[in-house]
């Protein structure tokens, strides 16, 4: 009875899930080719984590965005992109956490993601920040393109480079 | 006493579940809240594309590509090949146009012997030209066509694209009279305003 009673309090612990706020969450592509390199941002990202309010720590997170989400501020580039990406196949690229390790402020971050139709489990290191009404979660990570199979854009006869690195920040509020 | 605390253990038990089980799921129909695209053709379209490849375009007219998901694929597999090609036709061209230059200039000179190359050459460098010009032109459309404000690669590159076809078509127009030398100088100044401003198109899309 007094285990019973010991899981069920502890079953009730005040996990909360909070969403992303669009105006302040962004995730970002940097790319590198021989000529130029450069970063695509997307500021319409949905996300939502579910924290450990008590022990103030990062349980889950999801994230989910569209492809055609990311600007350049080159329309022939993000183009480009859409058409290598096969947007309209594939139009999202998502992440769902299977284990969050955090240490005070450092997050080590094992999940899913999911590229060009295809999910492979990754691993990262990111910052949890607890703000006045809510947290902060920021990282990066690299991505290879072609263990996407995603066929490296090519400029002047010569293809980018295989690994983007992907950053995010992402602002959570109840 | 026993029987109440069991119960409240179970309703505990029973509520935490059902909770957890909402942040699962949460978790799992994120995906739902983001809309889907479904925009097959972007809002703006050049002209020459639209003919082709617009809504009531003569691709779909004809009935050959009707505008759907798996036929925008295509054209998109499409559209690339032929972008690949504008540019490999474009430095091939390039190269053509800096021969040009050279052979023109010795004729200029005096060197009436390389008339023959000179127009064998002119002949070669429109045919790459005009060639590489309609598969940009006339490709399908991109997915997306973005406003973007100030001064980008691309439209340096449409800027400049527009200043060398204008000077092409000089350039031809004039070259049946540059033997006069009243427009020897014209056609020499339309060439190299061609060659310069493709010259920069290609140079500015590295950017």
């Amino acid at each position: 009875m007094i285990v019973g009673l010991a899981l069920g309090i502890a079953a009730v612990m005040p996990s909360v899930s909070m969403k992303s706020k669009k105006e302040a969450s962004s995730i970002s592509y940097s790319a590198h080719h021989s000529l130029h390199d450069w970063t695509g941002v997307n500021k319409d990202v949905n996300a939502v984590v579910v924290l450990d309010d008590l022990a103030q720590k990062v349980e889950k997170v999801a994230v989910s965005a569209l492809v055609a989400g990311f600007d350049s501020e080159n329309s022939s580039r993000d183009s480009h992109a859409l058409e290598v990406l096969e947007s309209l196949k594939y139009p999202k690229v998502q992440f769902v956490s299977t284990s969050i390790n955090q240490n005070k402020e450092d997050l080590d971050v094992k999940g899913n993601l999911t590229f060009h139709g295809i999910t492979k489990p990754i691993q990262f290191k990111g910052k949890f920040n607890k703000q006045q009404n809510g947290i902060v979660v920021e990282g990066e990570f690299p991505v290879s393109l072609e263990e996407y199979k995603v066929e490296r854009p090519s400029f002047m006869l010569v293809k980018t480079d295989d690994l983007i690195s992907i950053s995010f920040h992402l602002e959570f509020y109840p | 006493m026993k029987k109440i605390i069991s119960i409240i253990t179970l309703f505990f038990a029973i509520f935490s579940s059902g909770f957890a089980q909402d942040v699962d799921s949460l978790l799992l129909t994120l995906d739902a809240e983001v809309e889907e695209p479904v925009q097959l053709l972007p809002d703006k379209i050049m002209f020459t594309q639209r003919i082709f490849w617009g809504e009531r375009g003569l691709m779909r007219r004809t009935g050959i590509m009707p505008l759907n998901e798996e036929n925008r694929m295509k054209e998109l597999k499409i559209r690339r090949t032929m972008l690949i090609t504008h540019q490999i036709l474009g430095y091939a061209t390039l190269a053509g146009m800096i021969a040009q230059g050279i052979v023109g200039g010795k004729l200029y000179n005096g060197e009436t012997q390389l008339k023959d190359a000179h127009e064998s050459l002119a002949a070669a460098v429109n045919i790459g030209y005009f060639t590489g010009a309609a598969l940009s032109l006339f490709s399908p459309p991109p997915l997306i066509s973005k406003q973007v404000k100030g001064l980008n690669s691309i439209k340096a590159h449409k800027i400049l694209a527009s200043i060398h076809f204008t000077a092409m078509v000089a350039t031809n127009m004039l070259a049946e009279k540059a033997e006069d030398p009243k427009y020897t100088k014209i056609h020499k100044a339309a060439a190299f305003t061609a060659f310069g401003a493709f010259a920069g198109a290609t140079i500015v899309m590295k950017f």
